[in-house]
């Protein structure tokens, strides 16, 4: 049985959560391998790489002093500075869409993907910067395994998916090398106790 | 400071003091918490503070808001 939360009004959008029977959850926690080592990442970090992280869902809107841009745009089409002229000539929506997809493919979990800075590297180059890999030693913890199972009061148990299912629109989603879910730097082993709520 | 409701019952250190008030024995248990309004280490961590042995963190359905099937928005790979 699970710990009484009696005294907790439930909220509307937490009605599914009464779907789970009482019972416990067996947490098979992430089997981390940590590693100190050297690796090399791209010295002009793209978005591709900020997006290997896991976004945190934040509910306050973001502080910003920019106006809106519908006050920002006086004149349409908007007039554009020299600057302005070479960035927007540089690259069309073809070019985005490749880029797009070819991140989209890449393993970008922090410390590995070193194809991709070089490649990174390799479309700064090639566009006239001065572009270099350096390298910097990290402290990062990998998934190596994770389960987790909930286990009823009469006795009976079932697995609970906690991966998404594949796509065949999508080929990204059926990797075999995709990055499941896992708290970085979580201490390996496996743990089994009732749940509670903690909200 | 004043939280709205989607704020709070996030793994937060008010909801793990708010349980410990109502008598709630969080000890050798496991942390269930949905996502969002702080970083996701932090309900790990306020868990482990409590004397908890484990941590399910998930997103909450609700979260998607009106993108949603019954709203009449298309799933994934077909928006």
């Amino acid at each position: 049985m699970g710990c009484d939360i009696s005294g907790l009004p439930v909220l509307p959008e937490l009605h599914h959560l009464a779907s789970i029977p009482p019972g416990s959850v067996r947490v098979q926690r992430d089997k981390v391998k940590m590693r100190s080592q050297f690796q090399l990442v791209p010295l002009l970090s793209l978005a591709g790489f900020a997006l290997a992280c896991q976004r945190d869902f934040h509910l306050e809107g973001r502080h910003t002093h920019r106006p809106p841009v519908a006050r920002r745009a006086a004149e349409f089409p908007p007039v554009l500075t020299p600057h302005e002229t070479i960035l927007v000539n540089s690259f069309d929506n073809n070019s985005i869409d490749n880029w797009a997809q070819y991140y989209g493919h890449q393993n970008k979990l922090a410390g590995l993907g070193k194809d991709a800075a070089i490649w990174t590297r390799d479309r700064w180059a090639a566009n006239g910067f001065k572009a270099s890999l350096s390298e910097y030693e990290v402290y990062l913890s990998y998934p190596q395994h994770q389960a987790l199972s909930i286990k009823y009061s009469n006795g009976t148990s079932k697995d609970v998916q906690i991966q998404e299912p594949a796509l065949p629109e999508d080929d990204v989603t059926g990797r075999p090398d995709r990055v499941p879910t896992f708290h970085g730097y979580s201490a390996s082993g496996s743990v089994s106790a009732e749940y509670i709520y903690v909200g | 400071m004043s939280q709205s409701i989607d704020e709070i019952r996030r793994g937060t250190g008010a909801d793990f003091e708010r349980l410990v008030q109502l008598g709630v024995k969080l000890e050798g248990k496991i942390a269930l918490i949905r996502y969002g309004a702080i970083f996701r280490g932090l309900k790990v961590k306020n868990a482990q503070d409590h004397g908890m042995i484990g941590a399910v963190i998930f997103t909450d359905p609700a979260d998607d808001g009106n993108i949603t099937v019954a709203k009449g928005v298309k799933a994934y790979p077909r928006m």
